[in-house]
């Protein structure tokens, strides 16, 4: 990158042989892209189909999967080959995302917009002495001596140097290595470096058809037809390096039907059933409840499964599929949960939980970034990737199953106030899932521990995550023993619940977003600590008011000090009474 | 018994607080202070200690064990053991790494992590001291004061002493070497200055250009060294300092921006500057003249011009250096004790040190200690595999050959990410842990012919690893088995459903 980067940003804005294009019609004609879409094209570390590859260049250039151009709603594979195949400017059109307000002000864009033109960030009187200073800082002091500020610059800058591959066309590698299955692709312009010009002939008049059908001149085939020939042509260069046709097809039915989307309505919707027919209809809630439930769980399970046979590892590796993961376990927990007990509680508790996991998940791709990417070589073990990490993050979903129904209790508390009538199933639930979360939490970290002992050479160092797991499970501990030795009973553990979770919460995104250090270097990232901040603020203010409900009047009987054997005898005779 | 349970749960939760202070230094301090000062700290395994002895209390306070017990009893003593195996690791244990290159001869130095200081007395005698700059730096008011170990007479109590013990205390009077400061921010400027009689010439330039925001920069170009004679201008363009000039750029299609220098006289230089248009312009300069170079709008003024130069050397603290970003050293003097000292200087961190005080000389040195390995460690080929069309590395795999001196034979073996080499690997080595394992550590992306093992002996890993498992079944025990445990969440909420039907019968007519 740096000046000479800008010296091509330079050269690109100064003179450029692409046809300048003001009108969307023209820039993107519709096509059928359906047969384009699984052309196979190689980026980021692994082959992936174009349409793959359309969403997320997309998602990353302009922070969402399709553009609105005046009032033309372009999705991906209509940018693409436009870009690609129509060959036009787009260095005007407004499509790279800068959400920074602060890199928008140091360039003096307009502070309400979020997509600029190439053109106006890099024309931008301040760019190049910004990004100037930004390499010299990263040049003396590394990656952390960058400002915030600078960070995002950086961002900006990764966002125009990917605008600036897909222009010239070299991000387009679709130029199959000719015997090495990990070999690197390249782009069309450079397909002599591996083929002879005869070898290629063939390739570039399907190109050259595909071109002239892009722009429906009159020759013997249509898009579509031109789009397969071309497809097939490049497939047939370099058969065995190619995706096998079952992973195509899983990745474009994974890109294709939002099954996460799907999820977290028909979550929603479990909600619903549930808490509409709390009081009337229970049953027929009760029925369209599971099946809500059950179809939502099963929406999860295929797009997960889908992700792995993509990825070829455990969905555990970043922060977005992690997400997925929980709401995926507090569903699964409250399934069994529910076989057990038929309660509701835990529905009613599990299915906001997954609803707000996933809603989040889906809905902020630069923070939760949804790209299936290669691992860090580190992690490149799957048996203990899928142990330690599977069973660690499924130990977040228990205890986010604890918080729910926590809520609920300090909610009928805030209401009610100290003479709320307490449901001891409620506390009971709450009991087991704090349980069943500790022993997988206790059994993930040790496993982690085998795991580091393995390949590190030690068991424990306390890494910020390791010593966060510890916090968190001391954390439960102590709840559980206070319970255990009478110094609180259900109310107490529902405070526990949700104040323990925000250990969890510190340990799953506050070690990779707010401290961003340690060994456990999946999934690092930064964004969002504010809303996380004002999360914790707002869970702490919500305990406070509950247990300021809860000490207005307190109960006779209260904190009495008890024979640890008895304290569930007693409830049991207080439920009886 | 609940009192005593009290006070028990109560020293759990006070081990808790000092964790949670604990993860705050972890954050401030980055890891290693925080593992000096908190986790290696003789007070945390004093913690440590007392919460073996408080788990063994709580279990007798059980007595006598019943069957419903098992799992109570099995988790807290899963827990004694996993801590009994990582102090057996802590004190048994060794750790440290090793940074190999293939070719290079084997090796048995390991590096360690903790800093010491090695004194030579003028007999060539090696003194060892612990020197933990890094994770306890002294101050100005509380200076390192190492009294030295050379006078004859008082070798019998010389504080320092030597290899492989610790030295305690300082005796006044006594020759020492006196630390106050400690920084890993530290830059050597190397600047070149007047040298009769070097045969190198050097120069200095300032460079400036409207275009790239009109900061300038300096660029200090010397002819001895060969390297420091040239400067790439993000790989754009060249410019270099020589005693000849070459002009035959005829054979070159497209030349690459070059700006050739030679020192003509002091404050004189010769320049030949070509562009990327193969335009070309010659002449001389004199120091504060300035000259268009055609390279966009780059311009480069002459600051200095020395016909005899050579480098020298100044370490100075750079505060605005990022942790970890420049030279470690420390900040002190040698002090003989009858009020004769030297003048305070800065020591870097792995130089051997020469100070001269009138007649006498003190040679020492300090950085990581060193330990010898029982065999010998050799690279002999190291591979990056990596993410396809990508240089992200997918894996890291090193390949050893070990060698035992005594009897010569050597076994090979390779560590990659997550898979370890071990060595000496025969079973009833590997059991009671007197095996070393290889793990791949780090990398350098610029010299694939190097790579650092990370190198570890830990005589309780199976303490670590069956205390592990017998926690993990005890709690399971506890939480989810009907006969091992008094009551589970299941049972009281049955025993409540049960009752609710009762009160549900009853309260019905």
């Amino acid at each position: 990158m740096k000046i000479k980067t800008l010296f091509v940003m330079l050269t690109l804005l100064a003179g450029s042989a692409l046809i300048t294009s003001a009108d969307i019609a023209e820039l993107v004609p519709d096509h059928d892209y359906a047969e384009l879409e699984s052309l196979i094209i190689q980026q980021g570390g692994r082959k992936k189909p174009l349409l793959t590859f359309s969403r997320e260049v997309l998602l990353t250039l302009s922070g969402r999967s399709s553009l609105n151009l005046e009032d033309k709603r372009v999705d991906s594979m209509a940018f693409i080959a436009s870009i690609w195949i129509n060959q036009r400017d787009w260095s005007e059109q407004p499509i790279i995302n800068v959400e920074s307000a602060e890199v928008k002000e140091a360039l003096g864009l307009d502070m309400r917009k979020h997509r600029f033109a190439f053109r106006d960030i890099v024309g931008a009187e301040t760019f190049q002495r910004l990004v100037a200073e930004m390499e010299e800082t990263r040049e003396v002091g590394g990656d952390e001596a960058m400002t915030e500020k600078q960070r995002k610059l950086n961002e900006v800058v990764a966002r125009l140097n990917l605008f600036q591959s897909l222009q010239t066309g070299r991000a387009f590698a679709v130029i199959p290595h000719p015997s090495d299955p990990v070999g690197r692709w390249v782009s069309l312009g450079e397909a002599e470096t591996y083929y002879t010009e005869q070898e290629l002939v063939p390739l570039g008049l399907d190109w050259v058809m595909l071109h002239a059908a892009y722009h429906g001149e009159p020759i013997s085939r249509n898009f579509t037809e031109a789009s397969v020939a071309f497809r097939e042509r490049q497939a047939a260069l370099s058969p065995e390096v190619m995706l096998s046709g079952g992973l195509v097809r899983a990745e474009l039915l994974y890109e294709k039907v939002p099954f996460f989307r799907l999820a977290w309505i028909l979550c929603l919707l479990t909600t619903l059933a549930f808490g509409l027919t709390w009081k009337a209809g229970r049953k027929t809630g009760s029925a369209i409840g599971w099946s809500l439930a059950l179809a939502a769980l099963a929406a999860m399970t295929v797009g997960m499964a889908l992700r792995v046979y993509i990825s070829g590892r455990a969905p555990v590796t970043n922060m977005y599929e992690t997400v997925i993961w929980v709401a995926f376990g507090a569903m699964l927990f409250a399934v069994i949960f529910e076989m057990r007990h038929r309660c509701r509680y835990y529905f009613l508790s599990a299915a906001p939980v997954a609803t707000l996991m996933l809603i989040l998940a889906d809905s902020v791709p630069s923070i939760l970034d949804p790209n299936i990417a290669p691992l860090t070589a580190v992690l490149r073990d799957n048996f203990w990737l899928t142990t330690h990490v599977l069973i660690v993050t499924i130990s977040y979903a228990a205890f986010a199953l604890a918080w729910g129904l926590g809520h609920y209790v300090l909610f009928r508390k805030i209401v009610g106030g100290p003479k709320a009538p307490e449901n001891k199933f409620i506390h009971a639930y709450i009991y087991r899932a704090m349980q069943v979360g500790l022993l997988l939490l206790i059994a993930g970290v040790i496993l982690g521990g085998v795991w580091a002992n393995y390949s590190w050479g030690r068991f424990w160092g306390w890494d910020p995550k390791e010593t966060w797991a510890l916090i968190a499970i001391l954390c439960y501990l102590f709840v559980l023993h206070g319970r255990l030795v009478g110094w609180w009973k259900g109310f107490g553990i529902s405070v526990g619940s949700v104040v323990g979770f925000l250990s969890i919460l510190m340990c799953w995104y506050g070690v990779n977003f707010i401290l961003g250090a340690g060994l456990h270097s999946y999934g690092f990232g930064t964004g969002g600590t504010g809303y996380a901040i004002a999360f914790v603020v707002a869970e702490l203010a919500f305990v406070a008011a509950a247990l300021f409900r809860h000490y207005q009047a307190p109960p006779a009987g209260r904190r009495r000090v008890s024979e640890p054997n008895a304290a569930p005898a007693k409830n049991l005779a207080k439920a009886k009474a | 018994m609940l009192l005593f349970l009290v006070i028990a749960v109560a020293s759990v939760w006070g081990t808790i607080e000092e964790s949670r202070y604990t993860s705050q230094v972890d954050m401030t301090f980055g890891a290693r202070l925080a593992q000096h000062r908190i986790y290696h700290a003789w007070w945390f395994t004093f913690w440590l200690i007392v919460l073996c002895v408080n788990l063994a209390c709580v279990t007798f306070t059980r007595l006598p064990w019943k069957k419903r017990h098992t799992g109570f009893i099995v988790t807290h003593y899963g827990i004694i053991t996993l801590l009994i195996g990582s102090m057996i690791g802590k004190h048994a244990g060794i750790e440290g790494s090793m940074n190999l290159r293939i070719g290079d001869p084997p090796e048995n130095s390991l590096v360690l992590g903790e800093m010491v200081l090695h004194f030579l007395d003028y007999r060539g005698r090696i003194y060892r001291a612990p020197f933990p700059m890094d994770v306890s730096p002294p101050r100005e008011n509380r200076p390192k004061i190492l009294p030295l170990p050379h006078k004859q007479r008082r070798t019998a109590g010389a504080p320092f002493s030597r290899v492989g013990s610790r030295w305690f205390g300082r005796s006044p009077g006594e020759p020492s070497l006196v630390f106050n400061r400690y920084s890993e921010k530290l830059e050597r400027e190397e600047d070149f200055a007047p040298a009769p009689g070097s045969h190198s010439t050097g120069v200095r330039l300032h460079m400036v250009s409207a275009m790239m925001g009109g900061q300038g920069m300096d660029v200090t170009l010397i002819t001895e060294p060969a390297d420091k004679s040239y400067h790439a201008l993000a790989g754009l363009a060249q410019i270099s300092l020589s005693d000849r000039i070459v002009r035959d750029f005829d054979a070159m299609e497209t030349p690459s921006p070059l700006l050739q220098i030679r020192v003509t006289g002091p404050g004189e230089v010769e320049y030949h500057v070509i562009n990327s248009r193969a335009e070309v312009r010659e002449g001389e300069l004199r120091v504060g003249e300035s000259l268009e170079t055609g390279w966009a709008d780059w311009v480069v003024r002459l600051e200095e011009a020395l016909p005899e130069a050579a480098w020298v050397d100044e370490i100075r603290e750079n505060p605005a250096l990022p942790t970890g970003g420049g030279l470690a050293g420390a900040y002190g003097w040698l002090d003989w004790g009858d009020g004769r000292r030297t003048e305070p200087q800065w020591f870097l961190l792995g130089d051997m040190q020469r100070v001269q005080l009138d007649e006498n000389e003190v040679r020492f040195g300090f950085g990581f200690r060193r330990e010898r390995l029982p065999f010998q460690v050799e690279l002999i080929g190291f591979e990056v595999p990596r993410d396809e069309g990508t240089d992200n590395p997918a894996n890291f795999t090193s390949y050893l050959r070990f060698t035992d001196p005594e009897t010569g034979e050597s076994v090979e073996g390779s560590c990659g990410m997550n898979v370890p080499a071990l060595y000496p690997n025969a079973f009833h080595r590997l059991l009671t842990g007197f095996t070393y394992k290889f793990s791949q550590a780090s990398w350098d992306p610029d010299d694939l012919e190097v790579s650092t093992v990370q190198v570890l002996r830990d005589p309780g890993w199976l303490f670590k690893w069956v205390g592990s498992l017998t926690v993990v079944a005890g709690v399971y025990m506890i939480f989810f088995m009907r006969s091992f445990r008094h009551r589970r969440p299941e049972d009281i909420i049955d025993d409540l459903r049960a009752g609710d039907n009762e009160s549900d019968k009853t309260g019905k007519p």
